[in-house]
């Protein structure tokens, strides 16, 4: 009787702590569209780009990339069908010969411009993690200029889902 | 909440009980018949919880000395708001299986330590409420937030319970009760693009295991047939 009692307390006390949820899954977060540079003389071939600075097309800030590398991965937008962006390669400040006055700087560097078409889907994955955006039918383009830095690209898959691959390949 | 349900549970049982250890007659009557009753603890949990409404019909039919037929059948409708998702579950289940009563009862009571196994079917419906897409990265300030419902089709679920619990006579015929049940689903249809968060009669279910818990806290009315 006390034994079954002690049972029944216990299946009770273990009803009243519950476990929460959290997101663990892998990839359950909107994926990034990541772009590698490759050599566009050795198509095998990684080449970095010297000073990028990535702007995002509509948006007052820069996405804060401004090294030399030879992939990116930057947020799409999940509410529109369409993003664009500024990859200014050789990004410099010219000082325009006065270093101490800020005032008359101007930035140089070659700007080419990537447009990016795409259908959104919303994608389940679990309670703790809600849904993800992934990108279908993912279309990937530059505008051509006088002096484009980017020679050609591939888009490597159209649908955007994970980050484990490069997506597009730009030539350089 | 749980906690105080949880010791007015601990009072109950030990109110009913408090009359135990006293001769067992060896030549004890057997009463068989039908016992009718509800959840109280659903019943409270309608009133006192928001977005939650819940009703549950139980009876046992005791066919032999140690063994009865025991079954519930019941709704429930309930909206659960996590972090990411806010969604509502409504829909009707019913269990049926067996009791195996161990208590040596004495002259010719028909209190219950119980143990019994169920088989159970629900049958329900998802409606999400609102949901926000997961984008960690914040670049385009863009919410995730999406307020149009969603309504998904059917789900059913299948599972095996284990009950165990006890019943108590209060007075005449009227039995006050208390039982928990763990289950495990063997079998769940589950929307396109979604999942069952929520069964109505199982309970809710984590993202790694297909076990749920549950309790409840019965009042219940016993219509002897006939004794033995």
């Amino acid at each position: 009787m006390k034994k079954t009692i002690t049972i029944i307390t216990f299946l009770l006390l273990a009803i009243s702590c519950e476990k929460d949820d959290i997101c663990t899954t892998p990839n359950a977060d909107t994926a990034h569209l990541k772009i590698k540079f490759y050599d566009q003389l050795d198509q095998e071939t990684l080449k970095p780009v010297t000073n990028l600075l990535v702007v995002g097309i509509d948006n007052a800030f820069s996405y804060g990339i401004e090294s030399t590398r030879d992939s990116i991965a930057i947020p799409l937008r999940i509410l529109e069908n369409n993003t664009s962006y500024k990859l200014i390669k050789d990004y410099t400040i010219d000082d325009n010969g006065t270093p101490n006055d800020t005032s008359d700087d101007f930035a140089t560097g070659n700007e080419d411009v990537i447009i990016l078409n795409y259908e959104n889907e919303e994608l389940f994955i679990s309670k703790a993690c809600g849904f993800k955006n992934i990108f279908n039918e993912v279309n990937f383009g530059f505008t051509p200029d006088t002096d484009n830095w980017i020679l050609s690209s591939t888009v490597i898959t159209n649908k955007i889902e994970t980050e484990d691959n490069a997506h597009v390949h730009i030539f350089h | 909440m749980r906690t105080y349900i949880f010791f007015i549970s601990l009072l109950l049982s030990f109110a009913g009980f408090a009359q135990e250890e006293a001769v067992k007659d060896s030549s004890k009557i057997h009463k068989f018949g039908l016992r009718v009753g509800t959840d109280i603890s659903k019943l409270v949990k309608s009133a006192v919880i928001k977005n939650y409404t819940a009703f549950e019909i139980n009876a046992d039919y005791k066919f032999s000395k140690k063994y009865s037929i025991a079954g519930e059948f019941g709704n429930e409708k309930r909206t659960i708001d996590e972090t990411q998702v806010n969604f509502t579950t409504e829909g009707s289940y019913f269990k049926v299986g067996v009791d195996y009563n161990a208590y040596e009862n004495w002259l010719d009571m028909e209190n219950a330590i119980f143990v019994g196994l169920r088989y159970g079917l629900s049958s329900y419906k998802n409606t999400l409420n609102s949901h926000t897409i997961f984008n960690s990265d914040t670049y385009w300030n863009e919410s995730g937030l999406k307020t149009d419902p969603i309504n998904y089709s059917n789900s059913t679920t299948h599972f095996i319970e284990l009950i165990i619990g006890l019943k108590a006579e209060i007075f005449n015929n009227f039995y006050l009760g208390i039982n928990a049940q763990l289950k495990n689903s063997v079998s769940n249809k589950i929307p396109d693009n979604f999942s069952n968060l929520y069964i109505p009669g199982f309970g809710k279910t984590t993202d790694d295991s297909k076990w749920g818990v549950g309790f409840g806290y019965t009042i219940s009315y016993f219509i002897p047939f006939y004794k033995k």
